[in-house]
């Protein structure tokens, strides 16, 4: 009596059925696209985000209509940008740029860095992505454009360490950065309090990172 | 009376909608610069899910149904209870037994002991090691530490192990470098209740921490105003045992502390440690007949060290070991100490290009032994038990093409006491427009749940008939097989226009081999209960979950419907649970009226529950309807919060739990002051 149970019911499991075969109907019409995943439309959108909370030095940007976005190495955005390619922002049109990195280079294994990649196009830019593909070649990349005014981001290990600006956290369990104000004076960026205020880590003086 | 499974009218509405969104779909390509019109704060938000394929992946790579209730969810909801809380997610049944006692369960087969839902909190196993459910009052979980809770809905065993049968509740608290600096809040109510929680978290150098306590009280039933007892008992029984004395002091004293600390060793390498205690005061309660009217206490301690890497190639792992140790007094039960170690391993490497995938397992070594007062306790036979478990898992998320998606997750679990077994998960996502805004999913999955030792040995004698004969008896079961469950899912994600996210899922599950409690005849003829666990029979599971949510500006507004069913073999097979109300309905809106002022009003509808366990009577149909008006005062520094739980006092009860004779109601209404503070 205290385990007993209910009376029986009717099943009806065509009508579950018919919702589930409409799926996969339709799991199986479409049309082409060409897009990568959510993960780089987030990251895109911070980029676009970072654009407008740092300052470049005069020298560097009075002159330029644009404001150039490089992406160097196997670009994960896809069309992720598409949406603000016409965009004005600081009164400057923005410009998108995909270089080669040198992993995708054959001559990735040269002394020289303009053979590894294109140099003269990587030191345009106001804003250069390194993709996780240039992993191995962080430093050269780096060491390229450190006398240059560029907001350098990438989503690798130890990118701070190198001298980058702002990383994406590998890894995490959602989007968040890490920014070095150290790289960032070297190169004359001024980074905006509110920036660094969502920034999961702010490196600021020598080996002593804190928030 | 028969019941109509599916209401046709239903099933069309539902089909319509699934109809009209392929249909927008084609069309709402222009919505794709939605992240960029989002603040960088709000992008910051845009979390991941883990729960899903123990890979992080956003909510529209997910290969299970998932809900997610984030940290603003509960911070606005004004609650203070973990239960409370997940009532107001997609598809789970939860319902209020005392003051302190819940049954949980994904899509219902829910309990006192829900041991077919998997609780982890970060990933780590916080089931009962003695009866498989889980027991939230337990947890060394502070509300406002909680990150976010996901919910996976259906079987999660290929990913999680054997206890993942029906879905997955993974509570995830906040990270020390997120919740820097200190916070106290202090939550009272109409009755009396309090609940207080002081923190501090801190960074330096290279370390960071976080020291959470707090302390919780609740008066009983009795003295909160209700507590009125009903009996499913006959007349005579109802003397045998007592009834007319019986009185609801289902008090509760919580202390609580949850500690963690994370060093970063170096930019790769992350050691994260802690360890959460709680000590939990309760009145007992009446199990079997039996109420010895004494206090229930419970001490939990929960230890962890994990250590992560960040490989140079990319990939990524961890190893860690945790511990849940409990040690629990229940006078209508028994006294019984748990200790379980958990060593446990992952790797996520790229084997080849488009190709995520992640290998691991682990080991658990668990004791258990009971110490029973009296000649009505629950006897675990053979105790006490030491027993190992080992799984090994494989996932690969293997991304096709663009728009084709697959992943594959694969199980074996070993059980020293029981039987091997295997889980697993087939997925396929299939992207419909350009800009994967829309995702389409079909899977098929197997699950299974293990007999713990408390189904497999447990025997028990309740209410004296005199001459060594008792009314209520459970006896020593044969050899019990594994449960298991068979999975066939279909669902949608779509984000439809700026803001506007709708999810569908669909799904059909069988189950097998479900354990219950046979009903055996009284050879001395004196009508004497005669309970004994076996693997009974199997049943059809099927439904149906909307949800759909918008962020507007000023806040959110979110609603979500819910078709569950279940339908055993026979007719009168015991599922030692609650079966799913079949029509759930939720609703959240989040408002911020003024610049400082935030209104949140919780919303849930639950249509009648039906009992697989006993002639109870189905619990009823209820409005669940919560307010809380919030104000920041101190430049934001500072809120304080007033409101009302359960407005239209539906949710009362009585509820029973399975093996009980008795059950009282609880206090609905509640006028609730909470004020916080943090600097």
């Amino acid at each position: 009596m205290f385990f007993g149970a209910h009376e029986n019911r009717i099943p009806r499991i065509s009508q579950v059925l018919f919702c589930l075969v409409l799926c996969a109907v339709c799991a199986v019409a479409s049309d082409d696209v060409s897009a990568e995943n959510r993960e780089y439309k987030i990251k895109a959108a911070f980029i676009y985000n970072f654009i407008k909370a740092v300052e470049w030095p005069q020298e560097h940007i009075e002159d330029a209509n644009t404001i150039v976005i490089g992406i160097i190495g196997h670009n994960l955005f896809g069309d992720a940008f598409k949406p603000v390619e016409d965009k004005i922002v600081k009164d400057r049109h923005l410009v998108f740029r995909v270089f080669k990195g040198p992993s995708e280079n054959d001559n990735k294994d040269s002394d020289k860095q303009e053979e590894m990649f294109d140099v003269t196009g990587v030191r345009a830019c106001h804003v250069l992505f390194i993709c996780s593909s240039e992993v191995e070649y962080i430093d050269d990349i780096l060491d390229a454009v450190k006398e240059y005014p560029i907001l350098t981001v990438s989503e690798v290990d130890g990118f701070l360490a190198a001298g980058g600006v702002i990383n994406f956290v590998p890894g995490a369990d959602k989007p968040v950065f890490e920014v070095s104000l150290i790289a960032g004076r070297k190169t004359g960026l001024a980074i905006s309090s509110k920036l660094l205020r969502i920034a999961s880590r702010v490196i600021d003086e020598e080996s002593e990172p804190e928030k | 009376m028969g019941v109509e499974v599916v209401n046709p009218s239903v099933f069309v509405l539902l089909v319509s909608l699934y109809l009209s969104v392929f249909s927008y779909a084609a069309e709402s390509l222009e919505k794709q610069d939605d992240f960029f019109e989002m603040p960088m704060e709000e992008l910051a938000k845009e979390s991941y899910v883990v729960s899903a394929s123990r890979q992080s992946q956003s909510i529209m790579e997910l290969t299970s149904a998932v809900s997610v209730i984030t940290a603003e969810d509960i911070h606005y909801s004004g609650l203070t209870s973990i239960p409370e809380i997940l009532q107001f997610a997609t598809g789970m049944d939860v319902l209020r037994l005392d003051r302190n006692r819940y049954a949980v369960g994904v899509r219902g087969l829910h309990d006192m002991t829900s041991d077919r839902t998997l609780t982890l909190v970060n990933g780590r196993s916080a089931n009962s090691a003695m009866f498989g459910g889980s027991e939230y009052w337990c947890l060394p979980v502070l509300v406002e530490d909680i990150e976010r809770i996901e919910i996976v809905r259906g079987p999660g065993g290929a990913a999680w192990g054997a206890n993942a049968f029906t879905g997955v509740v993974n509570i995830i608290t906040k990270k020390p470098e997120d919740v820097l600096g200190t916070f106290g809040t202090t939550t009272i109510n109409e009755y009396g209740d309090s609940y207080s929680h002081l923190r501090f978290a801190r960074q330096k150098g290279d370390w960071k921490w976080r020291v959470s306590a707090g302390y919780e009280e609740r008066e009983s039933s009795d003295k909160a105003g209700a507590g009125r007892y009903s009996s499913i008992g006959t007349p005579v029984l109802n003397g045998l045992i007592g009834y007319n004395g019986f009185k609801s002091d289902d008090f509760g004293r919580d202390l609580r502390f949850d500690t963690e600390a994370v060093y970063s060793c170096s930019e790769r390498t992350r050691l994260n440690f802690g360890v959460a205690y709680s000590h939990d005061e309760q009145g007992d309660y009446e199990f079997g007949g039996f109420f010895p009217t004494g206090h229930n206490l419970y001490e939990t301690v929960r230890p962890f060290v994990k250590i992560e890497h960040n490989f140079e190639n990319g990939s990524s792992g961890y190893l860690q070991w945790f511990s849940n140790f409990n040690k629990s007094r229940v006078p209508s039960l028994t006294e019984w100490t748990t200790l379980e170690n958990d060593i446990e391993a992952q790797l996520n490497f790229q084997p080849f290009e488009n190709h995520k995938a992640s290998v691991g397992g682990n080991v658990r070594f668990i004791r258990i032994s009971t110490d029973t007062h009296n000649s009505q306790d629950l006897i675990l036979n053979g105790e006490p038990f030491d027993e190992q478990m080992a799984g090994l898992f494989l996932i690969d998320h293997w991304t096709v093409d663009e728009k084709l998606t697959l992943e594959g997750q694969i199980r074996g679990d070993w059980y020293s006491e029981t039987q091997t077994d295997l889980s697993g998960r087939l997925s396929l996502l299939r992207a419909i427009d350009n800009d994967k805004n829309h995702i389409l999913r079909l899977s098929f999955a197997k699950a299974f749940r293990a007999p713990l030792s408390s189904l497999r040995n447990s025997t028990m004698a309740r209410v004296s008939l005199g001459g060594g004969l008792f009314a209520f008896n459970v006896l020593q079961p044969g050899n019990l097989e594994n449960e298991e469950t068979w999975s066939l899912e279909a669902g949608y994600t779509g984000k439809l226009a700026k803001d506007l996210t709708l999810r569908v899922n669909t799904y059909f599950q069988r189950f097998k081999k479900m354990i219950g409690y046979v009903s055996l005849p009284d050879g001395f003829g004196l009508g004497r209960a005669l309970y004994q666990a076996d693997n009974i029979g199997g049943a059809d599971s099927y439904g149906a979950e909307l949800e759909i949510e918008k962020r507007i500006r000023i806040g959110k507004i979110s609603a979500w419907y819910a078709y569950n069913e279940i339908q055993r073999d026979d007719v009168k097979q015991n599922m030692r649970s609650y079966g799913p109300a079949n029509h759930k309905v939720g609703l959240n809106f989040r408002w911020q009226v003024l610049e400082k002022i935030t209104a949140n009003l919780n919303y849930r509808y639950t249509n009648t529950t039906p009992s697989f366990v006993s002639t109870a009577p189905t619990v009823g149909q209820s409005n669940r309807f919560d307010i809380i008006i919030s104000r920041e005062f101190a430049d934001g520094s500072g809120e304080i919060s007033v409101g009302v739980l359960d407005l239209l006092q539906e949710t009362v009860g009585p509820n029973y739990a399975m093996g009980q004779l008795t059950a009282h109601q609880t206090p609905g209404r509640t006028f609730i002051v909470r004020l916080q503070y943090e600097f």
